[in-house]
């Protein structure tokens, strides 16, 4: 703020308080006498109020006393009693109802302007209290109250009566209505705005214009002006005149009151301040304007004055601004008052002697400048030379160039041999002076001393220092200054400078000189350190190079890539070139994993064996074992980064983990498979565990009907699939594009893949989800079942594996079904003969009693009954009666009797009856054996393949088999497996799986050439080969013969081909040390089971296989996380000979060539024995 | 001192509110415009009543106010054609009168600030006010005390005429506040022993013909003749009917007292329609000075009785006294 400003504000402010204090003054005094003329003018108008309403009230009570004292009503009769209240309430208006009461409180008469309805309220409000008052001689005037049908304001008033003694002879009770008082009130006026009320001692609000307040019984008692008078009822009248009080509506008013007497209430005035105060409130505004405007003036008047006194001070102050700023020949002008022309001389004088003063610190600073430019020049020219030799060379004769002087050398000092040894000098002198290792001892000489003091040794004149050493190689030195090269409180060296001028050193040279030291200090400093830095680089480099983990160094400060190597680049698909170019690229799929790794790097300092996908260069997404750790690389913190591809590694987890969840799956079907006998259910229980544990989109089975050309839909899973199976769904077998058909004719699991609805697709409307199908023959031996039909909603979902997979399973679904089939078809066959049975036993019976000898009849069966269960006793001698028994006319035996005289004339048609009877029978008994021994037989193969099922191991599967069919019998059964599946071309070798019998000698495991096996021709990959009596059999050769039957003492042989899906991988090999015979039912049976165990067999081999597959990836995986996990060179290759010891049991050890003499860089590493390195 | 040390800082501290305050102050009074729904013609005078209240309040027509009064006679779609100009030509406040146009003046101002003021209307049982002391919506008024006047009536002619037990009620068929009236009327005339006799009737012709069926053989079967608050007895051919029967037979008949040439009633007890009017005015003073009409009190007219003692005597009726003294008009 400018002189003129703060003096106008001055001048302004100064009259606008004097006038505002004494305009305040003036309104206050207006206001003091405004009030008071405003409290009078309340006070009297609630006066006036006051007195009328007590007018109205006392009018009342002399009316009342008056009409009743004229009358002497209490002599009189009651009708003119009656009469007098009524005249009563003629006379006065106000006056709504009446009752007069005797001394003894009965009431003697009433009137009402009313119906008697509300004659009764009325006298129901003269209470024993009321009269009791009046009893006393005293009025009454009782409370406000208010009509209900009305609203109106009524009051009781009483007056007693009393002889002309004085003595109490009753009472008259008269209801006045109030609404005179609301009336009233209503008209009052308080000026414009204001109001009126009234109020009872209690401050109860009992007339005022909004008489909804009053009907709500608003007690008011809280306004102060009401305060005051409910305190203090007696006063007639406010006290304070200024009663500037919140009003009744809130708004601040001038309150008053005046009091009425009798009865105890008090009419209450209020104005608006707004109102009351108006004439001396525009009085006011008047005042502030004219205030305004004088200081206004006084402002303008002021401006004038200060800016008169300001104008030579500001010129002076611009003068001095510019000399400030450069300007310094400018002079002031001498101009205005006195004390200004004083100060513009002194500020002359003073330019004057300021000006004198920088001329000659300019001259000193130019030739300072150009000592520091010469300097400066020096320095830059040395900071790019990293070489030490030639570091010392150039400064030594850029200094002497630079300032012409005689002759300058620079030591170095050696701290092996703690000397300061020259390192270059200047000129011939400089030359053979470093030629001949010139050397100094500390503290000898001027350098000597410059590098113990670590400070300049100056001599000006040398023929004046008798301590100065002259040096023959420099005879025209006439002043000498050693300045030492000191970086980090050590002394490198000294620099030595000599000049044949006397005088030709001054101090300030030799400052300059050691600035110049200071910054061949740190070009030293610069130049060792990099050869240092070079040195590592090249060991670190050389370590990397011979790294072939994919890996790459990046720098923290701005991810610049220091080092990438061949294998990194393969691995992302990006050339190294580009790489290094880029900064550090994104590779990341998530940046989560980024995130990770970012913050396990700066909290822990390192990330070890994390795994995240990746992407390539080209987009191809990748799983990666990144591992990561902050080092320092050429002089800068850096990240070194290792990344392996794991994407096989975690292809193969996949598979193997999908692999045992399928195996797992189909097992647990198949257990569920087995244990359930009713084809329906087992078909139903196959469908819903498929799709559920395979978590597959659908699972149905089709089977193949009777007819062989249709197969029709059997079981679905899910309430879909019981939807389409009673929707019977067929294909004909020849249909060309059903993916089921197909894999019906062509008997193997077929993959289809939908993108989009295509040939071959049918969707059903509920399976519309449908993108991948497989559909896997259910074949049991060489007879096809049925389809098992599976489906998901992913395209290519399935492969060869998931075919293998469920080509096993449906085998075992075949082998349960079929298992099903038998047992039903056996328990329908049992069921057939039970009811012949019972039919035959029923019908002879029957027979029987019909018969007239049944006791004679009865004797006759016994023999007969006992020739059936003995067939080996002798037939009686001499039979005279002979009945041959036939069954489909093939006689099976006799019924003979002996005595036939004896007989009765019809025994030969009854011998005839019973011998049809007795053949029936017997047919019957047979076939019941019969079938009693197939359902034995098929319970039996129902257990073996419930027991097959089961099977932990290919030993439990051989056992199962065995042990549950007449193999149990032979000596010796063996499961050999062949080291490759037999296709087109023969496997070479077979492996002893398990062994079963007495002549099971030979150990588990053990690998015989399959040329080496004598039966090799008689394996066969789709048929049973049974060889019943190896002595004759014409198919082998006489020496397998002799092999067989002559060492082996084998008599029979069984050659069951082992086949799961399309794989003929082994042999089951049964041999007997009897010849044998096999009906054709066995051999089925035999072929169903075998068949079952084959595919179990697979399945374990291929479940162990998985197993040694995860096994062995685990094991990989730990040495590879434990190799990488080495945090430098040296551990890696000690950490890789002692993983590699430990994996294979064999003593190992890593060593790197070099790449140049191939000759080994670390030490070789090997693996710790005992604890210690050999 | 302290008090008024108070009050002039306070002073000084809205002086410069005043001073911005009195700059935009609208100084120009304002004129209201008040429609005036006369809905009976007989009590038309209400509006007069009406306008010399607000005159004493300092309202003058044609300065501070002015009425645009619209008198019909009892029709409903009239009243209802008439309250809908009021509410297109946004009246200030609407006074309205009988019972049947306040209805109509409420529902038709229902979505509308107007504030209703009624006069001479029955509120029982007509769903006009919520309650008497605070009425609710935009009415208030001057209630017709219909059931209170009736039985005043019932009492004053049972004073009169001691032995009247049956007594004759006509009345206009189907206008809705006889109703609340006769359900007054019933409890005291059966306390008091007396047979209520109604004879509704459409029109002054019908009622003519009603009561001459009420005689047999000259002779009629009741004692008195009663009528309630309701237009029909107080049309001049419907009273003139019942004053031709109540001479013809001797038959005592008050309630209502309308002036006919040679006719007249025994007692009249009715509210003053002049009176009412000017109760009216205060109600729609405080509307104007910005108090709801639904927190304003509902009034209610005051009651005026005229006895006719000369046809007393002429009956051979002896009126008490005190009933005399309590009439505020007695005819000799």
């Amino acid at each position: 703020m400018n002189l003129t400003t703060t003096l106008a504000i001055a001048f302004f402010s100064l009259s606008a308080v004097v006038l505002l204090l004494s305009g305040s003054l003036q309104i206050l005094s207006n206001l003091q006498a405004q009030q008071a003329i405003v409290f009078n003018q309340q006070q009297l108008i609630a006066q006036d109020a006051s007195a009328t309403v007590r007018n109205f009230i006392q009018e009342n009570l002399n009316t009342l006393q008056t009409t009743i004292r004229l009358a002497n009503v209490t002599a009189a009769a009651p009708d003119a009693q009656a009469q007098t209240l009524q005249t009563m309430l003629g006379l006065q208006p106000a006056f709504r109802q009446a009752a007069l009461y005797d001394a003894q409180q009965h009431e003697l008469a009433r009137a009402s302007r009313l119906s008697q309805t509300a004659t009764q309220l009325f006298l129901d409000r003269i209470s024993a209290d009321v009269l009791a008052e009046l009893e006393q001689g005293n009025t009454y005037i009782g409370q406000v109250y208010f009509d209900a049908a009305t609203s109106e304001p009524l009051i009781l008033m009483a007056v007693p009566l009393s002889n002309v003694f004085g003595d109490f002879e009753g009472s008259v009770v008269a209801e006045v209505n109030l609404k005179f008082m609301w009336d009233l009130v209503d008209q009052l006026s308080v000026g414009q705005t204001g109001l009126a009320y009234v109020v009872d001692s209690q401050g109860q609000l009992i007339a005022f214009r909004d008489t909804a307040r009053v009907l709500r019984g608003e007690n008011v008692a809280g306004l102060p002006v009401v305060q005051e008078f409910v305190a203090n009822p007696a006063v007639s009248a406010a006290q304070d005149s200024a009663n500037v009080y919140d009003g009744i509506d809130g708004t601040l008013s001038v309150t008053t009151f005046a009091g009425l007497g009798t009865p105890d209430w008090a009419v209450v005035t209020e104005l608006p301040v707004r109102e009351a105060f108006d004439s001396v409130l525009r009085g006011a505004a008047v005042s502030a304007v004219v205030i305004f405007v004088m200081a206004a003036l006084a402002g303008v008047g002021g401006s004038y004055i200060a800016r008169r006194l300001s104008v030579p001070l500001r010129n002076l102050t611009d003068t001095a601004v510019r000399i400030a700023e450069g300007e310094l020949t400018l002079e002031a002008q001498v101009s205005g008052t006195q004390e200004v022309v004083r100060l513009a001389d002194a500020f002359n004088s003073m330019t004057t002697q300021l000006r004198q003063l920088i001329d000659n610190l300019e001259l000193r600073v130019q030739d300072r400048t150009a000592a520091l430019a010469t300097s400066t020049d020096v320095s830059r020219g040395l900071t790019a030379i990293l070489d030490e030799s030639e570091l010392v060379g150039a400064v030594v004769q850029q200094v002497r160039d630079a300032f012409g002087y005689y002759h300058v050398h620079i030591y170095l000092h050696d701290e092996t041999i703690d000397r300061l040894v020259m390192a270059g000098g200047t000129g011939d002198a400089g030359r053979q002076m470093l030629a001949q290792g010139h050397a100094i001892e500390p503290g000898l000489g001027l350098v000597g001393r410059a590098a113990i003091t670590k400070a300049p040794v100056f001599v000006p004149d040398v023929s004046e220092d008798a301590h100065w050493l002259p040096n023959p190689l420099l005879p025209e030195t006439r002043t000498e200054a050693a300045v030492p090269i000191i970086a980090a409180g050590r002394t490198l060296g000294v620099l030595d400078v000599q000049h044949n001028v006397a005088g030709g050193l001054t101090a300030e040279s030799v400052e300059l000189l050691q600035a110049i030291a200071n910054q061949v200090a740190v070009a030293l400093q610069n130049a060792r350190q990099v050869r240092q830095t070079q040195e590592s680089e090249a060991r670190t480099r050389a370590v990397l190079e011979s790294v072939t983990v994919p890996l790459l160094i990046s720098r923290v400060g701005d991810g610049q890539m220091l080092y990438v190597n061949d294998q990194l680049a393969d691995v992302v698909r990006m050339p190294i070139a580009a790489l290094r170019q880029s900064g550090t690229p994104n590779f990341y799929v998530d940046m989560a994993d980024r995130r990770t790794v970012v913050g396990q790097i700066q909290q822990q300092g390192a990330v070890t064996n994390y795994e995240l996908r990746l992407q390539r260069a080209d987009g191809e997404q990748f799983w990666a074992l990144l591992s990561a750790r902050l080092i320092q690389f050429a002089g800068d913190p850096a990240i070194i980064t290792t990344l392996i591809d794991i994407t096989d590694r975690k292809q193969t987890e996949a598979t193997l983990a999908r692999q045992a969840t399928a195996l797992a799956a189909v097992a647990e079907v198949s257990t569920a498979a087995a244990t359930i006998l009713q084809p329906d259910q087992l078909l139903q229980a196959v469908v819903d565990l498929t799709k559920d544990r395979f978590a597959l989109y659908h699972a149905h089975v089709f089977l193949l009907d009777a007819d062989q050309e249709t197969l029709r839909l059997t079981a679905g899973a899910g309430s879909v699939g019981r939807q389409m199976v009673a929707e019977g769904r067929r294909i004909p077998l020849a249909a060309p594009g059903s993916l089921v058909a197909t894999a019906a004719r062509q008997q193997q699991a077929t993959i289809r893949s939908y993108d989009t609805a295509g040939e071959g697709f049918m969707p059903h409307p509920l399976l519309l989800d449908t993108r991948s199908e497989m559909a896997v023959p259910i074949i049991l031996g060489e007879t096809l079942l049925g389809v098992l039909d599976v489906r998901a909603v992913e395209l290519n979902y399935f492969d060869d594996a998931d075919k293998q997979t469920f080509t096993s399973l449906a085998a075992q679904v075949a082998v349960a079904l079929q298992n099903a089939r038998s047992f039903a078809q056996a328990e329908a066959a049992v069921n057939r003969l039970n009811l012949l049975t019972r039919r035959l036993t029923r019908e002879g019976w029957q027979d029987a009693l019909h018969m007239r000898h049944a006791a004679q009849l009865a004797y006759a069966y016994a023999p007969a009954a006992q020739a059936a269960e003995r067939p080996s006793t002798p037939e009686p001698a001499a039979p005279t009666l002979v009945q041959p028994l036939q069954v489909q006319g093939e006689q099976i035996g006799a019924l003979a009797l002996t005595d036939p005289a004896q007989l009765p004339a019809e025994a030969e048609e009854i011998l005839t009856a019973v011998s049809a009877r007795l053949t029936t029978h017997i047919e019957n008994l047979r076939l019941s054996a019969q079938t009693a021994q197939a359902l034995a037989a098929t319970e039996s193969l129902y257990a073996a393949s419930s027991q097959i099922i089961r099977a932990e191991s290919i030993a439990d599967v051989l056992t199962a088999v065995t042990e549950n069919t007449r193999l149990n019998q032979f000596a010796l059964t063996t499961i050999q497996l062949f080291d490759k599946p037999w296709d087109n071309t023969p496997p070479n070798a077979v492996i002893l799986a398990a062994a079963h019998g007495p002549a099971a000698t030979m150990p588990l495991r053990s690998v015989l050439p399959l040329s080496a096996m004598p039966v090799q021709a008689l394996m066969k990959r789709d048929e049973v080969t049974i060889a019943e009596d190896l002595r004759t059999d014409p198919r082998i050769n006489e020496e397998t013969r002799h092999f067989l039957v002559d060492q082996l003492h084998f008599l029979s042989a069984i050659f069951f081909p082992l086949v799961a899906g399309d794989q003929w991988y082994g042999v089951l090999i049964a041999n007997h040390t009897a010849p044998i015979e096999i009906s054709p039912d066995e051999k089925r049976q035999f072929t169903s089971l075998i068949n079952q165990a084959a595919v179990v067999i697979q399945s374990l081999r291929l479940f162990a296989d998985a197993e040694s597959r995860a096994r062995r990836e685990q094991l990989l995986r730990q040495v590879t996380d434990r190799i990488y996990a080495a945090p430098d060179a040296a551990s890696l290759l000690q950490a890789t000979a002692r993983e590699v010891q430990r994996v294979l049991g064999k003593d190992a050890f890593v060593y790197l060539e070099s790449p140049q003499d191939h000759a080994p860089i670390e030490h070789p590493a090997a693996a710790p024995q005992n604890g210690r390195r050999s | 001192m302290n008090h008024l040390r108070r009050a002039s800082w306070l002073l000084l501290l809205t002086c410069f509110s005043f001073i911005l305050g009195s700059c935009g102050q609208d100084t120009t009074p304002k004129t209201y415009r008040v429609g005036v729904l006369s809905g009976l013609g007989f009590i038309a005078n209400i509006a007069d009543g009406f306008k010399d209240g607000m005159a004493e309040l300092g309202y003058v027509e044609g300065e501070n106010i002015v009425y645009d009064v619209q008198e019909t006679e009892f029709d409903i779609p009239t009243y209802q054609r008439i309250l809908q100009q009021f509410v297109a030509d946004e009246v200030d406040l609407i006074l309205v009168f009988p019972t049947e146009a306040s209805i109509e003046a409420k529902n038709a101002t229902a979505d509308t600030d107007i504030p209703v003021v009624f006069a001479f209307a029955l509120i029982e049982g007509m769903g006009l006010v919520d309650s008497v002391r605070e009425p609710g919506g935009n009415v208030t008024g001057v209630r017709y005390p219909g059931p209170d006047i009736a039985l005043r009536r019932f009492e004053v002619l049972r004073e009169i005429v001691p032995d009247a037990d049956r007594i004759l009620i006509p009345y206009q068929k189907g206008y809705p506040i006889v109703q609340p009236q006769l359900d007054t009327l019933y409890p005291a005339a059966e306390a008091a022993g007396v047979t209520l006799i109604e004879m509704p009737a459409d029109t002054p012709a019908e009622l003519a013909s009603l009561l001459q069926a009420q005689q047999v053989n000259g002779e009629v079967d009741v004692d008195a003749i009663l009528v309630l608050a309701e237009p029909l007895t107080v049309t001049p051919d419907g009273f003139a009917a019942i004053a031709e029967f109540s001479a013809a037979h001797q038959l005592p008949f008050g309630g209502a007292y309308l002036p006919t040439e040679g006719y007249g009633a025994l007692f009249g007890i009715n509210v003053d329609t002049i009176e009412t009017g000017k109760q009216a005015a205060p109600l729609a003073d405080k509307i104007f000075q910005g108090i709801s009409p639904s927190t304003i009190p509902v009034v209610s007219a005051e009651m005026f009785m005229q006895i006719d003692y000369r046809m007393a005597q002429e009956l051979g009726l002896d009126v008490p006294e005190g009933l005399l003294a309590l009439a505020d008009e007695i005819i000799r």
